[in-house]
């Protein structure tokens, strides 16, 4: 049965705190349990259940000596910028959340909110973890601001601290034996297991959104949405491929949708107030205007035969849109005043009828700026999240 | 909290700057919690100026007043404010040099009767903790912003003093100056603390801040040396006043039997 492409509220949950990253959605895989999984910008990990119950909530705020807390930013120092992830435990047959912080600090607690480790590093930890899964083991990898990269088995014993001499803002992306990150001086920066850099490529400003791999098998590329406004498509040697420009700074990463078994489409959002629709060749297919900043990542729906594009902006919506978009006339052509002037043809019909443009199928208003979008895809229910801590299930009909 | 909205004019409460023949020139003072700038170049008595509002509020209107010094050392301004035969002992003298004390040094404020000049002197503070470790998130804009929000959420801060402008770029190394200040203003706005930041201008006066903060604050009273036949002579003008009548006449500031005065307004002072 096709969708129509709206969005109807289930249930709301407040956490009653600021939040700044997207939520994590456990789709059954907890011993079971479906489970949506918050973060604060105070430092609390919320996990509710599917009717919005809370389970646990765990507080990793750190106490600092009041000499020291003269020095931070009470309203930052804690705060979970990235969303958590989740891992698999084979050892103990128990799935892990593990996430950074502002205050330094790696985390790992069980599924029932308790703290199995925490690791300090030398500066604020604002790209999520990565989980590698080896042969006998799970090993964690995450980037610090102080310049390392963090390996970490589930137990909490460094393994490897790979000095790379470079602020990570990002998450980092794997591929090629390469760890692939964003600075915050605008740098893309791959580098190998030894924290050698193989490659730099620069940019005029910070990342603080993951560089995507499209794990082409013909060509694979990286997607860097840089706050230069321009989202650029690297080869795996960081080698420019092509590079679109936007009218604001890139927060939101590259989501891609697989509209079908040939054809790739790379969407996101842009502090110019669109969301961006390209072919993996960098051309425009459409774009969608918002009234306000689009920094959440958009998250892809697919249905049937039909792709839908959920996105949220600063303008307090969530937009439902047809991931084929659509061509807007501004006029038509052979109806209009323009046939019955005299002109010459080649004039006459060099002007484009229209654009293409998002379809919009339906947009729900929240309570604030939406931060992060997430998928429940079996039940199509969508998890949204505002600034102001309102988490939001949404069933899409 | 943005600034209440007044229904009539006689509502805006204004703050003296204590200098006779000023005050008058501007409807009585500068309206309650507006950021105002003592702008002028090396040697023109901007601390002074300063401390004088400061010493007269909490001498006179039993307010708490927090001067808040990055680069000069408290004993250095104590002892220069007693050489201008202020009377220290009139008010509640509490200084801050050691954060390891803060709490204890602020509950003295909270339990003093009468006015209060709290001196946090930020330089003695630097010479101990040195440059903190990750300039991201433990940052000397914090320790200002800290200090003053503890103090006014423990007892509370009327007015404020910040020496000075310069000292805060080099401390906190602005990356986008304009914006960051921005902030600081508003910052200050918010907790509706009526403030003087001291700011250094070139000798001719050409520029009145280093950041655009002229542009940022509510007010602007400059002070320039200038020269008449090999005398030197303090002149004072207020530049700028926001919801303010002023006359933007110079006048000659000069400082005796410990009181400063403005004097010979739009007038030459040698004639």
């Amino acid at each position: 049965m096709s969708m129509k492409g709206v969005l109807q509220e289930s249930w709301v949950f407040d956490s009653k705190e600021q939040i700044s990253c997207a939520p994590l959605i456990v789709d059954g895989h907890i011993e079971g349990r479906a489970r949506i999984i918050l973060a604060t910008t105070k430092g609390k990990i919320i996990v509710l259940d599917r009717a919005g119950n809370v389970d646990w909530i765990f507080d990793s705020s750190q106490i600092f000596s009041e000499e020291e807390s003269l020095f931070l930013d009470a309203e930052q120092i804690n705060d979970i910028s990235s969303t958590p992830i989740i891992v698999h435990d084979k050892e103990e047959s128990k799935r892990k959340i593990i996430f950074g912080s502002e205050n330094s600090n790696i985390y790992c607690l069980n599924n029932e909110g308790k703290m199995c480790w925490k690791i300090q590093t030398g500066g604020p930890v604002r790209g999520s973890p990565v989980a590698v899964n080896k042969k006998y083991s799970t090993e964690i990898i995450c980037g610090s601001h102080d310049g390392h990269l963090y390996i970490i088995d589930l137990k909490g014993n460094i393994l490897n601290k790979i000095p790379v001499n470079k602020p990570i803002e990002t998450a980092l992306t794997m591929t090629n034996n390469k760890f692939i990150f964003g600075t915050k001086e605008g740098e893309v920066v791959a580098v190998d297991g030894n924290g050698e850099v193989i490659w730099n490529f620069p940019t005029q400003n910070k990342f603080t959104a993951k560089v995507v791999c499209t794990n082409d098998e013909q060509q694979e590329m990286l997607l860097a949405a840089s706050q230069d406004n321009n989202l650029y498509a690297l080869s795996t040697d960081g080698e420019l491929i092509w590079k679109f420009p936007t009218g604001g700074a890139l927060i939101s990463e590259v989501a891609i949708a697989q509209t079908s078994p040939e054809n790739k489409e790379l969407i996101f959002g842009s502090c110019d107030n669109n969301v961006y629709c390209l072919s993996t060749e960098g051309e425009l297919l459409w774009s969608y205007e918002t009234e306000f900043w689009v920094t959440a990542t958009p998250v892809i729906n697919k249905h049937e035969d039909q792709s839908f594009v959920i996105a949220g902006s600063y303008d307090h919506f969530v937009y439902v849109l047809d991931a084929q978009g659509s061509y807007e006339l501004d006029y038509i052509p052979g109806l209009s005043g323009v046939v019955n002037q005299s002109t010459f043809q080649t004039t006459s019909m060099s002007r484009e009828a229209g654009d293409d443009k998002g379809k919009q199928l339906g947009k729900f208003h929240t309570d604030s700026y939406v931060i992060g979008c997430g998928l429940i895809q079996s039940t199509n229910e969508v998890i949204v999240v505002t600034k102001k801590g309102k988490l939001y299930n949404l069933q899409l009909k | 909290m943005a600034e209440p909205i007044v229904k009539k004019k006689d509502e805006i409460v204004r703050i003296k700057t204590h200098i006779n023949g000023l005050d008058g020139q501007m409807e009585g003072g500068i309206p309650r919690g507006h950021i105002t700038l003592i702008a002028g170049s090396a040697g023109t008595m901007k601390s002074s100026v300063a401390f004088n509002v400061l010493y007269h509020e909490a001498v006179e209107n039993n307010k708490t007043c927090l001067y808040l010094s990055l680069e000069q050392s408290h004993s250095s301004i104590i002892n220069h404010v007693i050489n201008m035969d202020y009377d220290l002992s009139k008010t509640n003298l509490v200084v801050i040099r050691d954060l390891a004390n803060f709490s204890e040094e602020v509950a003295k404020i909270r339990d003093a009767p009468g006015g209060n000049i709290v001196m946090v002197d930020i330089s003695c503070i630097r010479k101990e903790v040195g440059t903190p470790r990750d300039e991201e998130n433990r940052s000397w804009l914090n320790v200002i912003k800290n200090v003053v929000k503890k103090i006014k959420q423990e007892s509370k801060v009327d007015l404020f003093v910040l020496d000075s402008m310069s000292a805060l770029n080099v401390l906190s190394k602005f990356k986008n100056p304009r914006l960051e200040l921005f902030f600081i203003f508003e910052f200050l706005r918010d907790l509706n603390i009526t403030s003087y930041m001291i700011t250094e201008t070139p000798l001719d006066g050409s520029r009145m801040g280093e950041f655009d903060e002229d542009f940022l604050s509510d007010g602007i009273i400059y002070i320039k040396l200038t020269s008449y036949s090999r005398k030197e002579i303090r002149e004072i003008s207020v530049k700028k006043m926001r919801a303010t009548k002023c006359n933007h006449d110079i006048f000659s500031l000069s400082f005796r039997n410990g009181q400063f005065f403005a004097e010979y307004g739009g007038q030459n002072p040698l004639m």
